[in-house]
């Protein structure tokens, strides 16, 4: 009966649930789409780190990680085979590679460059980064041969293209000097300055050979179908493979990890503002569309309703309108939001009024799903319009009914 | 037929070996005339670096191939600047700030007073022969002098430079020139020497100069003003302790 | 008519403080949140410009491209000389000379790698304002050898005022040099990229250390106009192309490549993240507005029946959103000034998080300062006026022409 006489009341008087319908979908939406944009700059520095430069977790020879910015190579896991196997073969691990980090200088013979090194294994580098997809230019190595990937800032250092040679400068595990010229097959663009700035990729076998490392590597990476559980995994990871070291990305990525918690102090405070717009808008707008039903509330007690009864009739129609608000905005939020997380929304137009600033950039920031966010807002939308009718009408039907019917 | 083949190989081999044993007995006389139980020398540092030249001179005190002691004269900022050199490490001493500064890991790669010469290149000691093989590859003339080219390929694995190719005076027994180069077979420094004196028994080059071959438009030149050999020097000179006086 | 508008105000009050509560709460954020996000973004592109960058600079050509390695050989060479180039120019305010150099500090066996400047103590305070950010001590004074250290960095190094650190690094030819520097001055600019790994030297301590008589690695240039940059550099590259071919040229501030770059991103998303909550802050009016009006179709039958013309009814409800919208707005741009201020003077701390972090070269703040400007809050106002009388329009349109009876009859 109540059901009954909700629907038709909502239906009676179409502008005012309209209004209040809209701003339950509006404020959702916006809050959907704020919150997915401001999650996504912030996860976009996670995002770049963990595919170009860390994966989720990795593995080191004991000892590495203390003297990692001199880049030891006689540090390195000298068999990794057994381990890749092992680790491979758990079923939690959706890839795994390895690869040699070491110092360089990049030459062509007339400049030189400090740089990093970069040895992987092209058969399987892709299961764990994303560096494949990352040649803007040229192609990606296949294994032994003799050429490399460079960064696209080193690249415009050196003014070289696809298909010129540069020198790699480097010293082999025992400290013996070591000269490789190698064709650029490629060139990164990756958005991670660490890699566009100062990377030199080179297919492992080349490294291994050109370092003296036999068959051994400085790193194991390992990325996770569930980078959620990372802990559990390491701790069972550390049982595993017992002598060796084990980082995380949060490890590895110390800095990133403090800039983003910073930032996300600032986006969780604007957040949290857009989320206080969106409340006052639905709950006032609910507030003013119930109080002018005092009249009603009196003509429904006149003719015999209870007070709990009207209270639940009021509320009934909130959630009615909630629901049908709710279920509008997370879906308006999401419409929208596609096209912001699939191509993400370029500023690079804005450097065109800087002026040619010598290199190609892109600064595609993407939205993300966060979908707790969106059940949030849909629940949210609920309570709000719900519980906000339960004021107006606990003090309309508290009125006599004569006193109600006067009112407005 | 397989008499043949198999003589000549044993020949070939023979040649082998004897060539090696030239190459080693080459760098044993070169040996017989840079090694000395001391020295003591003045020398000029000539440092040709972006189209312009800086001088420094310096005295150096050297006993064997292990230990040396260096004071810098001139100029008036790098005067009284000192290294000290005992085996396989190496001390400053800078009199501006009164401190002795190790010369450590990643700073051995670096120029040694903006040379083209490494401070890994000066701690080099020890004999060449138990680090390298040396075969005699072939002979040339250079600077009108005719010269034995001796290669040495490293038997060891922790060494700075993998292979050397050296040019002995054939007469004098001096090189006067040597390339080193990389593991992959690149060429990263060239060095040439002249100007040999005979010193009693042994002859000296007094010149050098050195290339460092991935830099643009450098090239440092040591010129030995003064040299005195086998002099007795006080066991105190080379100490730490020095460095300070 | 007023008189009336007033009345209707004040007889339904409930009405009346929703209508204005979520107008005054919209306007409220929309100062607050442009405050803060103004706020961050001028602490960004001030401590670029102040910092790294000065409005326009002069470099060596070679320094250029190879500037993050802090190349010393790529120098200025009579700098001074170079300067009075650009001092000529009659919008350029104030030129001075720095050298920026690298330096490993060592400590507990381990290597810090710190930066450090070599400045004219005179000159810094229009600058870097290195006066009013030394928390203890002095500046240091030319031709002494003294340092101003940052503060995490004294801290990390367990330095102190009067302590003598010997700095070790490479001259521009590079031999091994060394000075012995006495701390007179520790500084804190709240900017973690300075405190954690920067400190100053005077200018001639430095050209001495680095065997750089009479040379700077760059030359700061400040106008008048900071807007300008561009221009301005542009004139003073015609005169160093003319004076010294290929060697030297200048950069304006806004040509600064990468971080310029990064930094403009930033401001234009935070500018639309604004816009967003703008959008939403604009909606919620119109809409609460339109609620308002919409519930008084009795009223405004009544009010015609009371023999009033379409135009004054249609006034009527315009004066009264104006007051309520004028009112609201009001009180919410004074609430979003409060917060504002609050913002601007105390700031949200963020030192601790960035504390833990290692060395980044991005001159923000560790504390988010808002910019508290009356602009800001003006515009606030005037939006929330703006938007509660627009929305009243329809509603009062389809009011006005509504007979009398028609709209007495809808409850």
């Amino acid at each position: 009966m109540l059901i009954k006489l909700a629907f038709r009341n909502i239906f009676r008087n179409f502008s005012r649930t309209f209004l209040t319908f809209l701003s339950i979908a509006l404020g959702l939406m916006f809050l959907i789409i704020i919150d997915s944009m401001l999650t996504g700059i912030d996860q976009e520095s996670f995002d770049r780190i963990i595919n170009y430069e860390t994966g989720h977790i990795k593995i080191f020879d004991r000892g590495y990680r203390e003297d990692e910015e001199n880049f030891p190579l006689d540090k390195a896991i000298a068999d990794p085979a057994p381990i890749i196997k092992k680790v491979g073969e758990d079923p939690d691990v959706a890839g795994v590679t390895s690869r040699i980090n070491f110092r360089i200088m990049l030459s062509d013979g007339i400049d030189q460059y400090p740089a990093v090194g970069i040895a992987v294994n092209p058969a399987d580098d892709q299961s764990v980064f994303l560096l494949r997809q990352a040649v803007a230019k040229g192609e990606f190595l296949r294994s032994g041969e003799a050429a490399m990937l460079v960064g696209e800032g080193l690249a415009d250092d050196f003014g070289v293209d696809v298909g010129d040679y540069l020198t790699v400068l480097t010293r082999t595990k025992y400290d013996t000097y070591q000269a490789i010229d190698l064709r650029i097959k490629g060139i990164l663009k990756t958005e991670d300055p660490k890699i566009d700035w100062s990377a030199v990729v080179i297919p492992l076998g080349v490294g291994q050979d050109s370092l003296d490392m036999g068959r051994g590597v400085t790193e194991i990476d390992i990325k996770l179908k569930e980078p959620a559980r990372i802990e559990e995994f390491r701790a069972r990871l550390a049982r595993e493979v017992p002598g060796m070291e084990i980082a995380t990305w949060k490890d590895l990525a110390a800095d990133v990890v403090a800039i983003a918690k910073a930032k996300r102090g600032g986006t969780s405070f604007v957040l949290f503002s857009v989320f206080v717009i969106a409340l006052i808008g639905i709950s006032n707008t609910i507030l003013l569309a119930a109080f002018e039903r005092t009249r009603e509330i009196g003509m429904m007690a006149a003719l015999g309703m209870r007070r709990g009864q009207i209270i639940r009739l009021f509320v009934l129609e909130g959630a009615m309108i909630g629901i049908l608000g709710s279920i509008t905005g997370c879906l308006l939020g999401v419409l929208v939001n596609i096209p912001f997380v699939q191509y993400g929304f370029d500023w690079g137009f804005v450097m065109r009024d800087v002026g040619d600033i010598g290199y190609r950039v892109t600064g595609v920031s993407r939205g993300v799903w966060n979908i707790k966010m969106i059940a949030i807002a849909f629940v949210s939308g609920i309570v709000i319009s719900s519980l906000t009718s339960i004021y107006p009408a606990r003090v309309a039907s508290k009125m006599e009914p004569t006193e109600a019917l006067r009112k407005a | 037929m397989k008499k043949t083949l198999f003589t000549l190989a044993i020949a070939a081999w023979l040649a082998g070996a004897v060539l090696a044993a030239t190459g080693a007995e080459i760098i044993r006389k070169v040996d017989e005339n840079l090694i000395y139980k001391s020295a003591r020398m003045e020398a000029k540092m000539i440092i040709h670096i972006w189209s312009e030249v800086r001088t420094k001179t310096m005295r150096t005190y050297q006993k064997g191939r292990e230990s040396s002691f260096s004071v810098f004269l001139s100029p008036p900022r790098d005067q009284g600047v000192k290294y000290l050199k005992l085996k396989d490490n190496m001390w400053i001493y800078l009199p501006d700030v009164d401190k002795t500064i190790k010369i450590a890991g990643h700073m051995l790669r670096q120029s040694m007073m903006g040379s083209d010469l490494s401070y890994e290149d000066a701690l080099e000691s020890g004999d060449l022969l138990d680090k390298y093989t040396a075969t005699l590859v072939s002979e040339e003339v250079v600077k009108q002098r005719p010269c034995f080219v001796v290669d040495l390929t490293a038997r060891v694995k922790e060494i700075t430079y993998y292979r050397r190719l050296v040019w002995v005076d054939k007469e004098l027994f001096v090189p006067v020139r040597e390339e080193l180069f990389a593991m992959s077979g690149k060429k990263l420094k060239v060095m040439t020497l002249g100007n040999v004196q005979k010193y009693g028994s042994r002859y000296y080059p007094l010149y050098m100069s050195m290339r460092n071959l991935l830099r643009q438009n450098t090239l440092t030149e040591l010129i030995i003003t003064k040299a005195e050999f086998d002099l007795s020097l006080p066991a105190e000179m080379f100490t730490q302790s020095s460095l300070t006086k | 008519m007023f008189k009336i508008a007033l009345r209707n105000i004040f007889r339904n009050k409930r009405r009346s403080v929703l209508t204005g509560l979520s107008i005054a709460v919209a306007v409220m954020i929309a100062v607050y949140l442009w405050s803060l996000i103004s706020g961050i973004m001028d602490d960004l592109f001030d401590n670029m410009i102040r910092l790294n960058y000065g409005h326009v600079r002069i470099l060596n050509t070679d320094y250029v491209k190879r500037e993050r390695l802090l190349p010393l050989e790529a120098n200025i060479k009579d700098y001074q000389a170079v300067a009075r180039l650009a001092d000529a120019d009659r919008n350029v305010t104030l030129t001075v000379g720095r050298i920026k150099f690298g330096v490993l500090l060592e400590y507990k066996g381990k290597n810090k790698p710190v930066f450090g400047t070599g400045i004219v103590p005179e000159n810094e305070s229009p600058i870097s304002h290195l006066d009013q950010k030394i928390v203890e001590g002095r500046m240091i004074e030319m031709g002494k050898e003294e340092m101003n250290l940052g503060a995490s960095l004294a801290r990390e190094l367990g330095l102190k005022l009067g302590d003598t650190l010997t700095v070790v690094t490479q001259t521009a030819y590079g031999s091994i040099t060394a000075m012995n520097l006495k701390i007179v001055g520790i500084f804190s600019y709240g900017v973690q990229s300075m405190d954690k790994t920067t400190f100053f030297i005077p200018l001639d301590r430095a050209q001495k250390l680095l065997d750089l008589e009479n040379s700077a690695t760059e030359i700061f240039i400040f106008i008048k106009d900071k807007n300008k940059g561009p221009e301005v550099a542009k004139e003073i590259r015609a005169k160093l192309d003319l004076a010294y071919p290929g060697k030297y040229m200048a950069k304006a501030w806004q040509e600064q490549e990468l971080l310029y770059f990064y930094m403009v991103i930033a401001r234009n998303v935070y500018a639309g993240l604004y816009f967003l909550v703008l959008f939403l802050a604009s909606f919620t009016i119109l809409n609460t507005m339109f609620m308002s009006v919409l519930e008084r179709t009795k009223e405004i039958g009544m009010m015609k029946a009371l023999g009033m013309k379409n135009r004054q009814v249609m006034g009527i409800v315009m004066l009264e959103a104006l007051l309520i919208g004028t009112i609201a707005s009001f009180i919410g741009a004074i609430w979003g000034s409060g917060i504002a201020y609050y913002l601007a003077t105390r700031g949200l701390d963020f030192t601790a998080t960035f504390e833990t972090m290692g060395t980044i070269n991005f001159p923000i703040s560790s504390v988010y300062h808002a910019l508290f400007s009356w602009g800001i809050v003006f515009f606030g106002f005037c939006m929330g006026i703006l938007f509660s009388v627009a929305a009243a329009v329809p509603p009062a349109l389809r009011a006005a022409k509504m007979e009398p009876t028609e709209s007495l009859k809808e409850i």
